[in-house]
C-alpha cells in the first residue's frame, strides 16, 4: 500500500509538469486557423527550418504562438492579447532565422502598418 | 586524451554518429547550439558548436583520425558564406577554419607526442523537400602527422516528402576521394546511406564499398 502510494504520489508529481506544457501549447491546426499574421517564406525545405523560425519568434514577446508549415511554406503567428509586430519587424525576424520573406497577411486591421488580408 | 576516453569517444561516436549533411550546415539560427556526431571510414569526429549570428557559428572540434591514428582537438569557426533562399528551395555556401592540436594515440607510445593543426574546408549544398545534392573538400594539416584532404559529394532522393514534426527519409550516396588515405588503395569510395529526421534530430546510417559503417547524428538545441 505505501509502496503504491509512492508510486501514485512520484507519478502525479513527475507528470504535473508535462500535464501543464501540454494545456499551454496550442495544437498546430489551432495557430493556423486563429493566426493573427501569415508570413510566406522563401528556402523552407526542412524540419531545422521550421525549428530555427519557431525560436527566433518565440524569443519575441509579443509572441504567444506559432507553427510553421512545410507543405503552404508559410509561418503562422499568434500575438500576446493586444500585441502586435510590424512587417518591418517580422521580416528581420525571419531574416536573422535565415529565410526570406514572400509576404505577409494579417486576420485583422492592426495597429501596425501592415496590409490587410 | 588516454586510450581510456579514446575508447568512450568512439563508443559515443559509434552511438550517435554524423556526415557531410554535418560539414555542409555547420551554422544554425542565432543563440542555438548544435551537436554533430560523425563516424565513418576516416574518423570519429565530434562538433559542437554555438552560433553567433545568421553567418557565423564557433564551437569545439574533437577529431579521431582512424587513418592515422591520432586526435585533434581544438576550436572550429564556420561561416555561411553565401545562402539562395528560393520558394521550392534552399543553397548554401560554407567556409571553415579549424585550429588545434594533434596527439599521437598509439597505444604503443611510451610518450605522447603533440604538434599544432590546421583543417581548411568549404562545402556547398542545394535542396528541394524532394531532392538533395551537396559537396565537401577539407584539408588538413596535421603537423608530424601529414596533411591530409577528402572530397565529397552526394546525390539525394526523398522518396516521400513529409511535412512538419513527421519523420522524414532520405536514400543517399555519397562519393569520396581521399587522396592520402593509406587504408584504401584506390582513394575512391562510395557509401549507401539512409537520413533520417525528424524534429531536432537527424540520424544517418549507411555503409562504404568497404563494408565499412557510417553513423552520424546531429541535434539542435
Amino acid at each position: 500500500m505505501r509502496l503504491t502510494s509512492l508510486m501514485l504520489t512520484a507519478t502525479l508529481v513527475l507528470s504535473a509538469p508535462i500535464a501543464s506544457h501540454a494545456q499551454d501549447k496550442l495544437e498546430p491546426a489551432i495557430i493556423m486557423q486563429t493566426a493573427d499574421a501569415k508570413v510566406g517564406l522563401n528556402g523552407l525545405v526542412c524540419d531545422f527550418c521550421s525549428i530555427a523560425l519557431n525560436k527566433t519568434f518565440k524569443k519575441n514577446e509579443t509572441v504567444a504562438a506559432t507553427h510553421v508549415d512545410l507543405d503552404t511554406k508559410e509561418l503562422s503567428i499568434l500575438f500576446k492579447e493586444g500585441q502586435a509586430l510590424d512587417d518591418e519587424t517580422i521580416t528581420e525576424l525571419v531574416k536573422k532565422a535565415g529565410y526570406s520573406v514572400t509576404e505577409i497577411s494579417r486576420k485583422t486591421v492592426s495597429k501596425t502598418n501592415s496590409k490587410e488580408e | 586524451m588516454s586510450n581510456v576516453s579514446l575508447k568512450f569517444f568512439g563508443a559515443l561516436s559509434l552511438c550517435f554518429s554524423a556526415a557531410s549533411f554535418a560539414e555542409a550546415r555547420p551554422v544554425s539560427y542565432p543563440d542555438a547550439w548544435t551537436l554533430m556526431i560523425k563516424n565513418d571510414a576516416d574518423q570519429n569526429s565530434l562538433h559542437a558548436h554555438y552560433t553567433l549570428d545568421t553567418k557565423h557559428s564557433i564551437g569545439l572540434k574533437l577529431r579521431y583520425d582512424r587513418d592515422r591514428d591520432f586526435i585533434f582537438t581544438g576550436l572550429q569557426a564556420n561561416r555561411l558564406l553565401k545562402r539562395w533562399n528560393e520558394r521550392e528551395s534552399q543553397a548554401n555556401l560554407y567556409g571553415r577554419v579549424a585550429l588545434g592540436v594533434v596527439k599521437d594515440e598509439k597505444p604503443s607510445s611510451v610518450a605522447l607526442k603533440s604538434d599544432e593543426a590546421l583543417m581548411i574546408g568549404i562545402s556547398g549544398d542545394w535542396e528541394t523537400r524532394r531532392y538533395f545534392v551537396s559537396a565537401t573538400a577539407e584539408h588538413w594539416d596535421n603537423g608530424r602527422f601529414d596533411e591530409y584532404s577528402s572530397y565529397h559529394g552526394r546525390l539525394g532522393i526523398a522518396p516521400y516528402v513529409a511535412n512538419t514534426g513527421a519523420l522524414h527519409t532520405w536514400i543517399m550516396v555519397e562519393g569520396h576521394h581521399r587522396p592520402e588515405s593509406r587504408r584504401n588503395e584506390n582513394k575512391l569510395g562510395a557509401t549507401a546511406l539512409l537520413r533520417f529526421f525528424k524534429g531536432p534530430s537527424l540520424l544517418e546510417v549507411g555503409v562504404d564499398d568497404q563494408g565499412e559503417p557510417l553513423m552520424n547524428y546531429i541535434h539542435r538545441f
